[in-house]
């Protein structure tokens, strides 16, 4: 049997030589440095058109862990594919999870502004980076929507969700299969969702564990639901109904959330909440996977479907 | 919507409907009415629009050929966009540069020698790495050595790509690659040129491609010292030539020397005077003798007897000069016919290798028909196993008749080897020849002189005895006794001067005879070096033979190959009809 990537995973796992692990690791990276720097970025029709790396991952690989030295000419194309990408233009691949340092992120999105935003948010003056966001909204006809929290700055363009990493000063552009990085993105995440979309539904964030999302559907909503569903069941009450009608939905949901509950309130209005966590509820070689920001879209179509079916429709 | 997206939009259209003639034409006038500084965006969103659709490629190239845009300028407009258009535009022109190299070629030279724009270089050399892989090879040396040159760019991706597009040509041409990156190799010192060749040689040379660039280079170096010493052989051919129109010149001026000519005259003159005198004074002699004062001479005898001897000589010397002439005639005549002959066989393997040309051309043509055929049908791929074994076995036989073919062009290298050693050998007995001849000539030249000093000593001597002698006997015969001492003084003297005269003869016959017999070698060698000329032009009529006969058999082999193909193919397309039915 040949050297496999699971083998040199359980090595380093179990290996409690210090020594051999580096040398194991240091062969990886010289392997990494002469790909990036030598093999691929010197051919440079080949480094746009068909990276050695997949994505670019290795760039990546840089990007997150703060290094300085970068295959430039890699790291330019690669800006470029974002900005082509943002401009609708025809890309090589479309970029998802891809990671841009702050600068260029501004440079690639608020062009003509982009190094006074950089230095407001250096110097945490988010009113005039509110100003400069609003001005573009109002006055340039830009179609985005905004979140600032502590850590970070939630950008929706469209479908597309852009995180700035304020400490780390790096964003990740079309956040797809990554993972939410914390709660409080999480929660970020949700409440530039319900601010767009559905504004009667509640967000909290409860105990630091988890992120509970709370809809009321109002009782003569539940009303006209019941002259609906078949009176001639004896047990089938509004909850029920919901069960049975979304089944598929609330079993795909029950995957990511940690709790789905539907119950009745005092108002006789019935209460779904969602109770998110960072991991999902798939398990993959006996581990969760954690959230990504594609599985917490589908947390929130689900919202935004009960929400036009049940409550605006209805009301 | 502005007027310019109505354009593209109406491009865009055109281009979905395949009418590319229609929406060449629009893009043209589209391109044409923009100013400097919009041109680039106009070409850019042409781009942007073309590089998505089906059809792009097809508009791309109707637009090179209708010189819509032409490469240097395009070349030039790209490098201002962006990485991406860029290269994805270049990857776009990968068709047309693998199927139409001619498009590209012509500019590709200037543009990577001239450009001051890096990034032109590095798309002209990116273009030239998708001609290689195509259908032409490219051998042109100078451009090779373009590329080459660009090893030492000052961009690193510049050096990177002339790297690549020198192994790409260098995997179909080893050789020339070889050659010309060897050749830089010597004249720069700089270390990174060095390493970076190093690395193209080593992609290139592989063990299969050794034997071959090895042998051709040999080849290439045997070629190179024939030509020099061809050109050796003829500067001293030029020089004998001159040395020989030299002598000729000289002969003639000899001929026609005037003062030599008058001298001659007036010795004839002379001669006549003293043969009449001599005759009176015979006739004197004879009246003495018939008083039966004077007695016969035996030595006199003698000396008729002699030039009688010399007389036969001179005859037999002219006829050996007449055969001599009769066989150098015969010698040229023969030269003339190996000339035509050499001609025949030249036309007639040109005649030869145009119609293996032709056929090699219709039988690509039939590969490449097979070839696009193959690629319609995926459903060949299970059998292609088997088809690459055969190739391969192919590919080997190709190789063999390379080898073979590689051995007939050095054993033709050797057998111009040998011509031009016959040659000189040849030229060498002509100048040594001419040498005597020269030498000859000097000798005749100063025996001519001597002779002619000779006989006018005689006629002098001559003139003397005869105003003795009549002197003698113009007042009567006083004294007997000194009468008879003075007439044999004089008739000794009379001797003594034919013997002389014999003497001189007697040189010159043998001066001629030694000239005629070296003419006589001249021949014979000429002769030898004749046959031997022969000999080596119907070797080298049989080695031609040969050789087509190799291609003749190497074309018969593709063919049977593209037919067992094409049986193939229908045998498939046959199975997969069968089970529809």
């Amino acid at each position: 049997m040949p050297l496999e990537p699971k083998h040199i995973i359980n090595y380093l796992e179990k290996s409690t030589n210090e020594k051999n692990k580096a040398e194991l690791l240091n062969l990886l990276i010289k392997r990494i440095d002469q790909l990036c720097f030598e093999t691929c970025q010197i051919d440079r029709v080949a480094c746009t058109l068909t990276p050695s790396c997949n994505r670019r991952q290795f760039l990546k690989l840089r990007i997150l862990n703060d290094i300085a030295e970068i295959p430039e000419f890699c790291y330019n194309v690669h800006k470029n594919i974002v900005l082509r990408d943002f401009r609708n233009k025809t890309v090589i691949y479309k970029p998802f999870d891809a990671y841009l340092y702050l600068l260029d992120f501004f440079d690639v999105f608020f062009h003509g502004d982009y190094r006074k935003l950089n230095r407001f948010v250096e110097i945490n003056q988010w009113d005039k980076v509110k100003n400069i966001f609003e001005d573009r909204i109002l006055f340039q006809n830009e179609d985005f929507e905004y979140l600032i929290t502590e850590n970070y700055i939630i950008f929706k363009y469209g479908d597309r969700i852009h995180v700035v990493f304020l400490e780390k000063r790096y964003v990740l552009c079309n956040a797809n299969r990554e993972n939410i990085a914390s709660l409080e993105l999480l929660k970020g995440l949700c409440e530039l969702y319900i601010k767009i979309h559905f504004p009667d539904v509640r967000v909290k964030l409860i105990r630091n564990k988890y992120v509970e999302i709370k809809t009321i559907i109002p009782k003569d909503v539940l009303a006209g639901v019941k002259s609906n569903y078949n009176p001639g069941e004896p047990e089938s009450k509004p909850d029920h109904y919901f069960w049975n009608t979304f089944q598929e939905d609330l079993e795909a949901l029950a995957e990511f959330c940690e709790r789905i509950s539907l119950n009745i309130d005092l108002y006789n209005n019935l209460e779904i909440k969602l109770s998110i966590n960072l991991m999902t509820n798939q398990i993959v070689s006996g581990k969760r996977i954690p959230l990504r920001y594609r599985d917490m879209r589908l947390i929130l179509n689900f919202i935004y479907r009960i929400y036009n079916d049940f409550y605006i429709i209805w009301v | 919507m502005n007027e310019n997206d109505s354009i593209i939009d109406k491009i865009e259209d055109l281009v979905k409907e395949s009418n590319m003639d229609k929406a060449v034409e629009i893009i043209g006038k589209y391109l044409n009415q923009a100013s400097p500084e919009q041109y680039i965006d106009r070409l850019e969103e042409v781009i942007e629009v073309i590089n998505v659709l089906p059809g792009g490629k097809t508009v791309f190239r109707f637009l090179i050929e209708n010189l819509v845009i032409d490469i240097p300028t395009l070349l030039e407009h790209l490098s201002h966009i962006d990485h991406i258009s860029r290269f994805t535009t270049l990857l776009l022109l990968k068709g047309i540069c693998e199927r139409e190299c001619n498009l590209f070629i012509p500019y590709s030279e200037e543009l990577i020698k001239d450009s001051e724009d890096p990034n032109v270089r590095e798309m002209a050399l990116q273009l030239l790495i998708y001609v290689a892989g195509g259908e032409k090879k490219i051998t042109r040396e100078s451009l090779i050595e373009t590329i080459a040159i660009k090893l030492l760019d000052e961009e690193k991706f510049v050096v990177q790509k002339a790297i690549q597009a020198l192994i790409a040509i260098g995997n179909r041409t080893p050789s020339v690659v070889t050659r010309v990156l060897s050749r830089i190799a010597k004249e720069n010192e700089d270390i990174e040129l060095k390493i970076n060749i190093d690395s193209i040689l080593k992609s290139i040379v592989t063990v299969e491609k050794i034997e071959e660039i090895v042998e051709e280079e040999e080849i290439v170096e045997k070629e190179k010292e024939l030509e020099d010493r061809e050109i050796e052989l003829k500067e001293k051919e030029k020089k004998l030539e001159d040395k020989a129109a030299e002598l000729e010149v000289k002969e003639i001026l000899s001929e026609f020397d005037v003062t030599k000519i008058d001298k001659e005259k007036e010795l004839i003159e002379k001669e006549q005077d003293l043969a009449e005198k001599e005759i009176e004074f015979r006739e004197k002699v004879v009246n003495l003798e018939l008083e039966g004062k004077i007695e016969k001479d035996e030595e006199h005898e003698k000396l008729e007897k002699e030039e009688a001897e010399i007389l036969g000589k001179e005859y037999e010397l002219k006829k050996k000069e007449l055969e001599i002439r009769k066989k150098k005639l015969e010698l040229k005549e023969k030269e003339k016919e190996i000339e035509v002959k050499e001609i025949e066989i030249k036309e007639e393997t040109l005649k030869r290798k145009e119609e293996l040309i032709e056929k090699e051309a219709s039988l690509s043509e039939a590969k490449l028909d097979l070839e696009e055929k193959a690629i319609v049908k995926k459903g060949l791929e299970k059998k292609e196993s088997k088809l690459i074994g055969k190739e391969q076995e192919l590919k080997k036989i190709e190789l063999d008749l390379k080898k073979k073919e590689l051995n007939l062009k050095k054993k033709k290298v050797e057998l111009s080897q040998k011509v031009k050693e016959l040659d000189k050998i040849e030229i060498k007995k002509t100048e040594k020849a001419l040498e005597l001849k020269e030498e000859i000539m000097e000798i005749e030249s100063e025996l001519s002189e001597v002779e002619l000093k000779l006989k006018e000593e005689v006629v002098e001597e001559k003139e003397q005895l005869l105003k003795e002698q009549e002197d003698v006997a113009g007042p009567e015969i006083e004294d007997d006794k000194g009468v008879k001492k003075e007439t044999k003084k004089i008739i000794s003297k009379g001797k003594d001067l034919k013997k002389k005269e014999i003497e001189i003869k007697k040189r010159e016959l043998e001066l001629k005879e030694k000239e005629k017999e070296l003419d006589e070698k001249a021949i014979e060698e000429k002769e030898k070096a004749l046959k031997k000329k022969e000999e080596l032009l119907e070797k080298e009529k049989e080695l031609t033979q040969v050789e087509f006969e190799l291609k003749e058999k190497e074309i018969q082999e593709k063919e049977q190959k593209i037919l067992q193909q094409e049986v193939k193919r229908l045998e498939k397309q046959l199975k997969k009809i069968e089970p529809e039915e």
